[in-house]
C-alpha cells in the first residue's frame, strides 16, 4: 500500500507499523537501537523482504550503495526521514531492558492476497 | 545385494481430507472431492470453460509462530510441509536420533509455486515496477522450494532432489529416492508429492488445452469418472502426500511398521508427443514389464493396479490396451481403481497420492472404488473395476502414472513379508 508522506512524527510511526506488521510484532516493543540481524533475528533475505516491504509501503526505491545503512530500526527511521524530506527528531521509545526476542516474520507468500480459488463448497 | 526398500510413514493433504484417517475413509465412501470454484479471487470464472476442482478450502498453513518455515513458501510447499509433518510422525521416526547425513528428501512437482508467480508476473505487467517483485519470488517460484524447505523442516543432509515430469512426477520421485536407498546414497528418504495451481492462468491454460471436463459443471461430484462412457476430460486437483522410505535394514533396526515394500520402478519416454501417448499402449506396457523386471517378479503375480486414469477420452483407453498387454486375458482378474475419480488430478502431487492408496490397500485388504463408474465403457471396462469398495487380500500392485512430455512411471508396491 502506497502512503502519504506523514510528518516526522507521524513518519516515526509509519515506520514503525510498517516493521511490526513485517515481524508480527507490536510496533510499541521496537526500539531504534534494535539491530535488524543482531536482535530482530533476520537473515539477509529477510532484511532485504523488510526494505521491501518499507519501499512498498513508501512508494520510494532504496538503492544497493543506501541498502548497508540500514542496520538498526532507527538507521531506518533516519533513512525515510532524509529521502522524505522530513526532518526526522522523533521522541524515539527507549529499549527497555528486556533484549527484543528473535521473531518469526511475516508470511512472504500472503496467499489470501493472490487470487486463490474460492469454493463454493465449505466442506472438502 | 542392493538393499530393499520399504514404506513406514504416510501423510497427505487431499481433497476429500486432511491426514490418513480422513482421507481413507472418505475414499472408502467414494466421497468426491470436487466443487465449483467461485473466483479466484477478484476474477470472476466467465470465460473459464471449466469451474470446477478438486480444491481444499479447509487447508490452512500453521501460523508462522507456530511453523517458520510454512510461512516462506508458496501454498503447493505449504501442503508438502503439512503432509510430511504427518508422515514423520507416522513413521515414527525420531529424526534428532538419526543421522542427517542419511536423511534425503525427494519432491515430485509438477508446477511449483505457481500462485505467487502469477501474482509477481501480473503486478510487474501492471503496473511495470520491477523493483516491486517480491525479493521470496525466485526462491519461492524455483520447483525445489517445496524440496529444499523440508530438508530444512526435517534436518535432512542427504539427497535433496525435485523431479519435474509433469502428472507423472512422484511416482519417479519416489522411484528416484528408491534407487537412492539401493545405491546407499540414504537410508531414509521423504518423498512428497504436491501441488497447488488452481490459479488463473494455470487453470487457464489447461482450459485452453481443452483437457478439462466441462460436461458436469451443474454436478461436480460427477465429473472425474475414468473408464465411463460419459467422461469428457479430467478435473484439476490440488494437495500432496508424503511417504517415508527406509532400507529394511533401518526400518527393521528401530522396528517400524512396515506398510509395503517398494519393489521395482521404471521410467520410459515415448518420444511421441507431448501431451498425447501413444494409442496402441505399447509403452505404457513396456514400462510396467520392465518395473516387474526391477521387481524381479511376474505379471501373474500382481492382483491390483492403481490406474493414472485421469478421465479423458483417450488417456484411460491407452492405458487400458497397456494392461491387457501385459496381463492378456488374466487382466479381468485383477483389481483396477482411479484415485483421480475422488479428488481429481492433483498433477505432482497424484502419484505420491495414488501410492498411498495402493499402500493402504496392500495393507488393508481394501480398494476404494472408482467413483462414477456407472456406465464401463466398452473399450476400456474391465471386471476388475467397481463404483463400489472390492475386499480382497492383496500380495502386490502397480502404480501408474504418465506424464505430458512424452513420458510413463510405473512402481511394483508388494505388501511386506
Amino acid at each position: 500500500m502506497t502512503m502519504s508522506f506523514p510528518s516526522s512524527n507521524g513518519l516515526q510511526q509509519q515506520v514503525y507499523a510498517t516493521l511490526g506488521d513485517y515481524l508480527r510484532r507490536d510496533p510499541t516493543v521496537l526500539h531504534p537501537e534494535d539491530s535488524l540481524r543482531d536482535d530482530l533475528g533476520l537473515d539477509s533475505l529477510q532484511t532485504i523482504e523488510l526494505v521491501y516491504q518499507v519501499e512498498s509501503a513508501f512508494d520510494i526505491q532504496i538503492p544497493d550503495e543506501d541498502f548497508g545503512r540500514l542496520q538498526t530500526i532507527g538507521d531506518v527511521v533516519t533513512y525515510l526521514g532524509e529521502r522524505t524530506g522530513l526532518t526526522n527528531n522523533p521522541v524515539l521509545p527507549t529499549k527497555s531492558s528486556a533484549k527484543a526476542k528473535k521473531t518469526s516474520i511475516h508470511s512472504t507468500t500472503n496467499n489470501k492476497a493472490i487470487a486463490q480459488p474460492r469454493s463454493k463448497s465449505s466442506t472438502p | 545385494m542392493a538393499a530393499r526398500v520399504v514404506i513406514t510413514g504416510m501423510g497427505i493433504v487431499s481433497p476429500i481430507g486432511i491426514g490418513i484417517s480422513e482421507f481413507w475413509k472418505a475414499a472408502l465412501r467414494g466421497q468426491s472431492g470436487i466443487s465449483p470454484i467461485e473466483s479466484f479471487g477478484d476474477l470472476p470464472m466467465e470465460g473459464y470453460r471449466s469451474q470446477i476442482a478438486g480444491q481444499i478450502p479447509s487447508f490452512q498453513p500453521p501460523h508462522p509462530d507456530e511453523d517458520k518455515f510454512s510461512s516462506r513458501v508458496d501454498r503447493y510447499a505449504q501442503m508438502a510441509l503439512m503432509a510430511t509433518r504427518e508422515a514423520i510422525q507416522n513413521s515414527g521416526l525420531c529424526i534428532e536420533r538419526e543421522r542427517p547425513e542419511r536423511l534425503g528428501v525427494m519432491a515430485g512437482v509438477g508446477m511449483g509455486g505457481m500462485m505467487m508467480g502469477e501474482r509477481e508476473l501480473t503486478n510487474l505487467y501492471n503496473f511495470h515496477k520491477p523493483h516491486r517483485v517480491h525479493p521470496n519470488f525466485i526462491p519461492t517460484i524455483t520447483l525445489n522450494s517445496a524440496s529444499g524447505i523440508i530438508a530444512l523442516a526435517v534436518g535432512g543432509k542427504g539427497p535433496n532432489l525435485t523431479v519435474s515430469t509433469a502428472c507423472s512426477s512422484s511416482v519417479h520421485a519416489i522411484g528416484q529416492a528408491m534407487q537412492c536407498i539401493r545405491q546407499g546414497q540414504a537410508d531414509m528418504m521423504v518423498v512428497v508429492g504436491a501441488d497447488a495451481s488452481i490459479t488463473p492462468l494455470v487453470f487457464a491454460g489447461f482450459c485452453s488445452l481443452r483437457a478439462l471436463s466441462t460436461r458436469f459443471q451443474d454436478r461436480p461430484e460427477q465429473a472425474s469418472r475414468p473408464f465411463d462412457r460419459k467422461r469428457d476430460g479430467f478435473v484439476m486437483g490440488e494437495g500432496a502426500g508424503t511417504i517415508i522410505l527406509e532400507s529394511l535394514q533401518h526400518a527393521s533396526r528401530r522396528k517400524a511398521k512396515i506398510y509395503a515394500e517398494v519393489a521395482g520402478y521404471a521410467a520410459t519416454s515415448e518420444a511421441y508427443h507431448m501431451v498425447i501417448p501413444k494409442e496402441d499402449g505399447l509403452d505404457i506396457a513396456r514400462t510396467m514389464l520392465l518395473a516387474l523386471q526391477d521387481a524381479k517378479t511376474e505379471p501373474k503375480t500382481i492382483d491390483y493396479v492403481n490406474a493414472h486414469a485421469t478421465s479423458t477420452i483417450v488417456g484411460d483407453e491407452v492405458e487400458v490396451k497397456g494392461l491387457r498387454a501385459v496381463f492378456g486375458k488374466r487382466v479381468e482378474k485383477i483389481l483396477v481403481n482411479a484415485t483421480k475419480s475422488l479428488i481429481g488430478h492433483t498433477l505432482g502431487a497424484s502419484g505420491a497420492i495414488a501410492a498411498i492408496a495402493t499402500t493402504l490397500s496392500l495393507d488393508k485388504g481394501i480398494i476404494h472404488p472408482t467413483a462414477n463408474y456407472t456406465d464401463p465403457d466398452p473399450n476400456c471396462a474391465l471386471s476388475g473395476i467397481s463404483a463400489t469398495t472390492q475386499k480382497k487380500s492383496l500380495k502386490a500392485a502397480l502404480v501408474n502414472a504418465f506424464g505430458f512430455g512424452s513420458n510413463n512411471a510405473v512402481l511394483v508396491l508388494k505388501k511386506f513379508s
